[in-house]
């Protein structure tokens, strides 16, 4: 096919296109448009009619004029039709920009308002979606038509002197928001459009994408007026109701929010208003809301975890440190801890006040033996008391911060060190700790099932771990265990060596060592006697059948802490004496004696042998003529045998005064004094007769054999006056403190010297540092103490300073 | 097994073009009608629509086409009307089986693509446009087709007045040359079309200013015809030298520094007196 091309159609060209003309036709197909007759209008004809006049170089022209179009008709038209919905109860407004009315009134004629305005938007949505189809060949208009909205619409004053429509929109919203804060229901997908609307405007007509419509005036206007809301809810809740209440209001406040910017306002909002109510719920009232009434101190008496955990999550949002709540655990921890302490000390004060009392009112009778007795329980008490408490106070936290905090490592690294301050504000805690562990390997541990010893032995533990003063607590230990081990008083050897290993892997290998040393002293011991006593017996078989039998405890010297069996008021006395006084045995003991001491230095030789005997005891057969067992076993200590063999010695009649005895024997005065006190005094085993008969045993007292003795039991165990104290008494206290300084001082010099050695020259600051650190894991080292160290160190020529240093340093003299 | 699946799918898009070009014959489901005096053009709507936002917009139901569904066109040439219809299904016109200069008629294709917004016509024409004129030129054609270009089509339309202005520049001095009355046509052409002579005194005389941005450089074969050039550092830059047409393809800015020409400053500048 071949068609002909035409010469150019002038018509085409349009020379005798008119403007005005067909603006006038382009205007009428607008209004029509506009008022929403577009289905008769012919599209191509608009669309040709614009794009004549766009090839006639009128484009700009064309433009202005459609401007000017659109202006008039939202400014005239568009604009009153929403005025119009500008009923009384929202113009009556009072001084806080609430108006007057109901606000059910309010809520309809709010609404009303929404309707017409979002009608409004959206047709000019429309329209202008057409006319720019229309126009398709000219620049676009519809840019320009949205800034048109924003000027005749939104920002003219609805008259004179009055807000501009955007003014009032904005208070419909958050009034009617407002509504829907206190539970009203509201049209939220209303709001939603005009929220669209605002969204879709630009301030200006540089269309910067953070200088929406929504935003500047808008969002800024809400955000305050919810800071103002919730200021004033938050202030109002936390007197008003409790915390509990609070925060589960707090909590659904922000869930609250958060849904309103999806369904009612923008989702860009969300960040923004949930700082809001976080501040002003949480942040600001933290504090308020913990120290209330009702607030943590209430929760965890009262043991509220769900509310607990509330007001974690409450503090988490807004800090991971949770600062407030952590302080508030740890006031709370450290009354509590006072008052178990306090508790426990006045527990234990509550014995010597009485003992005291008992005293002054019989000066002249002495201690009667029950007020002792009644001491020790009563600091044993005091001990069992604290710990136990000390260990439910740890299990109550440790459950409040699994189950209200989930575990959370800040809130739980402050309970633990807040623990640790309670235990180590406690000056007895560590003597505690070891008293508690002695009550129950001597009674607790009886009848209790594995498991319950291997719980027992973990909570122990437990408490061992916040001690910061572990070397006292060695030092107690070793005491305790001593009595335990030399006396026999341990339920099971397992369970000790059980905590022993505990203990060494809890707090090192050389805090143990010398624990199990004296565990292998008992074995020892254990092999000699039985190798004594098989060595006798092939010695002398059947020799003499009389020959007392020994069993013996040979400890090494510095392992074990001897001074513990020493009465109160000899211990000083004797290591100020220096050596103690021969003891004159009768020979029946001394062959014994002597047989051990050689059999010994055959196995060891070069070992010296000190005799305890204020340690030992001894199994008699004891024979009374009036008696109504021919026979007594009598178990006694040493010294009291010795006493009793030496009446044995004398006539049936003879007495001998206690300067006798003591001439006889060279027991120590006051050991005798005790023993003759359980032998002539304690009507149980009174197998002296004292002359004067009385409590006290004086100078001059004569004793004499008590052939009228009579008890019904068979074996008799005379006990000895309080035979060293379970617990200390002050001055006790004192002499352990002075001697555990002591020990620590050697502990930090000792550090001091392998540090310099290794490092030959150090500064001041260094040295302590490294000091501390070594040291930590025994004891917290005063750092008076090692300057002390340090100085006496200097004047022993182990260091000197470097006088030319910058900072203060020392060198190590080698 | 990647390139046999690219062949697949070409021979698949090539099987849909066809498909597609066989309905604008068969007019099987067509649901528009497109009418121009007494011509009716029977076309499918989607095919119509996704190519040209003209009709797109027109049938989008708001206006008498959308709820008819006859878009009524005037002031067009059906030719070329059938020419675009033809284009828009096959993505190609032919412009040799007409009386008409193609140069013309590619004129012609060009205004009504952008008139239409038919989708990547105008740059088709052009380039045909382009091809054809190296020839013609000199003939009545060409001044028709200039004509018609700047009454029938907008000023911001520059593709088209460019190429149109490119080869009237290189043949100006013919073109212009009054003692020469085989270009009477054109002269009075050019006398008819105001806007038309504007642009070409505008690209005839240069304002000084405007080299100041340009580099004078030779044609890299062996006419060395010399032309101004834009281009920057970090571009490339094609050159088909309309000399000895020939084809230089994308070259670098760096290689096209060795055909430049430095132009030397006509004064001097002497040295200030008393040396250092």
């Amino acid at each position: 096919m071949v068609s002909k091309i035409r010469p150019p159609r002038r018509g085409l060209n349009g020379a005798d296109v008119d403007f005005h003309t067909t603006w006038g036709i382009l205007e009428t197909a607008f209004r029509e448009i506009h008022t929403k007759n577009a289905s008769a209008l012919s599209f191509e004809e608009l669309y040709r009619n614009a794009y004549k006049i766009v090839l006639k170089k009128k484009g700009e022209e064309l433009y202005n004029r459609v401007a000017h179009f659109e202006e008039q008709w939202l400014g005239t038209n568009v604009r009153s039709g929403i005025v119009k919905t500008l009923s009384a109860p929202l113009m009556l407004t009072d001084g806080a920009g609430r108006t007057l009315a109901t606000t059910n009134e309010r809520r309809e004629a709010g609404e009303k308002f929404l309707k017409s305005l979002k009608q409004a938007w959206e047709d000019h949505q429309v329209c202008m979606g057409m006319l720019t189809d229309v126009l398709m060949y000219m620049p676009s208009i519809f840019a320009k038509s949205m800034g048109l909205f924003r000027d005749q619409i939104l920002r003219t004053p609805v008259r004179q002197g009055a807000p501009t429509l955007l003014e009032i929109l904005t208070r419909i919203i958050l009034d009617q928001i407002q509504m829907d804060r206190d539970g009203e229901s509201i049209d939220q997908f209303l709001i939603k459009s005009n929220v669209y609307m605002l969204e879709g405007l630009y301030q200006s007509s540089q269309e910067v994408e953070d200088a929406k419509l929504y935003l500047k005036p808008f969002e800024r206007e809400f955000l305050r007026q919810s800071a103002e809301f919730y200021r004033d809810e938050g202030e109002r809740l936390l007197k008003e109701s409790d915390a509990g209440t609070y925060c589960r209001h707090a909590k659904r406040r922000i869930d609250e929010e958060n849904d309103r910017c999806r369904s009612t306002l923008s989702e860009s909002t969300t960040p923004k208003i949930q700082a809001v109510v976080e501040d002003e719920l949480i942040r600001n009232k933290m504090k308020g809301l913990i120290e209330m009434e009702s607030g943590v101190a209430f929760m965890v008496d009262n043991d509220k975890l769900h509310e607990l955990s509330l007001v974690f999550d409450l503090e988490a949002r807004v800090d991971p440190r949770k600062p407030e709540l952590t302080k508030a655990m740890q006031k709370i921890i450290a009354e509590m801890g006072t008052n178990i302490n306090n508790a426990a000390i006045a527990v234990s004060e509550a014995a010597p006040q009485a003992e005291a009392a008992t005293a002054e009112e019989q000066p002249e009778e002495g201690k009667s033996k029950g007020a002792p007795a009644k001491a020790i329980n009563q600091q044993t008490v005091a001990a069992l008391k604290w710990v136990e408490e000390i260990l439910t106070l740890k299990d109550r936290f440790d459950n409040i911060c699994k189950h209200s905090f989930v575990s959370d490592q800040t809130v739980s690294t402050a309970i633990n060190r807040s623990m640790a301050d309670v235990i180590n504000a406690f000056s007895r805690g560590s003597e505690y700790i070891s008293l508690f562990i002695d009550d129950n390997m001597k009674r607790g541990i009886k009848d209790k099932s594995e498991a319950e010893v291997d719980a027992t032995l973990e909570k122990s533990i437990l408490v061992l771990r916040y001690l910061s003063d572990k070397d006292i607590f060695e030092t107690y230990y070793k005491k305790h265990l001593c009595k335990r081990l030399l006396l026999k008083k341990s339920q099971s050897v397992e369970v000790e060596k059980q905590m022993i290993s505990r203990m060494k892997i809890e707090l090192g290998n050389s805090f143990t060592l010398k624990l199990e040393a004296m565990f292998k002293d008992m074995t020892l011991s254990e092999e000699l006697s039985n190798g004594y006593r098989n060595h006798v017996a092939g010695m002398n078989e059947g020799a003499n059948e009389k020959r007392a039998e020994l069993s013996i405890k040979v400890l090494t010297s510095m392992t074990w802490p001897l001074e513990a069996f020493r009465s109160s008021s000899d211990g000083g006395e004797q290591e100020g004496g220096g050596g103690r006084t021969q003891i004159i045995y009768p020979a029946s003991i001394l062959r014994v004696k002597e047989g051990f001491e050689r059999f010994y230095s055959q196995k060891y030789s070069g070992r010296k042998l000190t005799w305890q005997n204020n340690m030992g005891d001894a199994d008699l057969k004891a024979r009374f003529p009036n008696s109504r067992h021919a026979v007594h076993d009598v178990n006694c200590s040493t010294y009291a045998m010795l006493i009793l063999l030496l009446f044995n010695e004398l006539p049936t009649n003879a007495t001998a005064s206690l300067e006798e005895i003591e001439a006889r024997t060279n027991i120590p005065l006051d050991d005798l004094k005790r023993n003759l006190q359980s032998l002539a005094v304690a009507p149980k085993t009174r197998f002296l007769i004292k002359e004067p008969m009385s409590r006290d045993i004086n100078a001059g007292d004569r004793f004499k054999w008590n052939s009228e003795y009579n008890s019904k039991f068979l074996r008799i165990k005379v006990g000895v006056v309080s035979a060293g104290n379970k617990v200390e008494g002050d001055r006790e206290r004192k002499e352990t403190e002075k001697k555990n300084n002591d020990s620590r001082g050697f502990a930090i010099e000792a550090a001091v010297v392998r540090i310099m050695k290794q490092r030959k020259e150090l500064a001041h600051a260094q040295l302590l540092t490294e000091t501390i650190t070594q040291l930590t894991h025994q004891f917290r080292p005063d750092v008076n103490m090692i300057k002390k160290r340090v100085e006496s160190l200097i004047e022993r020529e182990y260091l000197e300073r470097i006088e030319e240093a910058p900072v203060p340093s020392y060198r190590y003299l080698a | 097994m990647a390139p046999h699946y690219e062949q697949t799918q070409e021979k698949g898009i090539a099987r849909l073009a066809r498909g597609l070009s066989s309905m604008f014959v068969s007019k099987n489901f067509a649901d528009l009608q497109v009418v121009l005096d007494d011509r009716t053009w029977l076309v499918h709507r989607n095919i119509v629509c996704c190519r040209s936002d003209f009709f797109a917009r027109a049938c989008e139901g708001k206006f008498m086409e959308g709820k008819q569904c006859i878009v009524g066109l005037h002031d067009d040439d059906p030719d070329v009307l059938d020419k675009m219809f033809h284009y828009i299904y096959h993505n190609a016109y032919d412009d040799a089986d007409t009386d008409a200069a193609p140069v013309l008629l590619n004129v012609r294709m060009v205004a009504i693509a952008e008139k239409y917004f038919v989708d990547h016509l105008a740059h088709l024409a052009i380039s045909k446009l382009n091809y054809f004129a190296a020839d013609a030129w000199a003939t009545q054609g060409f001044a028709d087709a200039i004509e018609e270009a700047y009454t029938t089509t907008a000023d911001c339309d520059r593709a088209l007045r460019n190429t149109l202005l490119d080869i009237v520049v290189q043949h100006a001095h013919d073109l212009f040359d009054s003692t020469q009355a085989k270009f009477a046509h054109f002269q009075s052409m050019a006398a008819r079309t105001p806007s038309f002579s504007a642009e070409v005194t505008g690209r005839l005389a240069p304002p000084l200013a405007a080299f100041a941005d340009l580099g004078i450089y030779r044609c890299p074969y062996k006419c060395r015809v010399l032309f101004a050039s834009s281009m920057r550092e970090a571009q490339w830059f094609n050159w088909f030298c309309p000399q000895c047409a020939q084809m230089m393809p994308s070259k670098s800015f760096i290689w096209w520094q060795k055909h430049r020409m430095v132009l030397r400053p006509s004064v001097e500048v002497a040295d200030g007196y008393g040396g250092n």
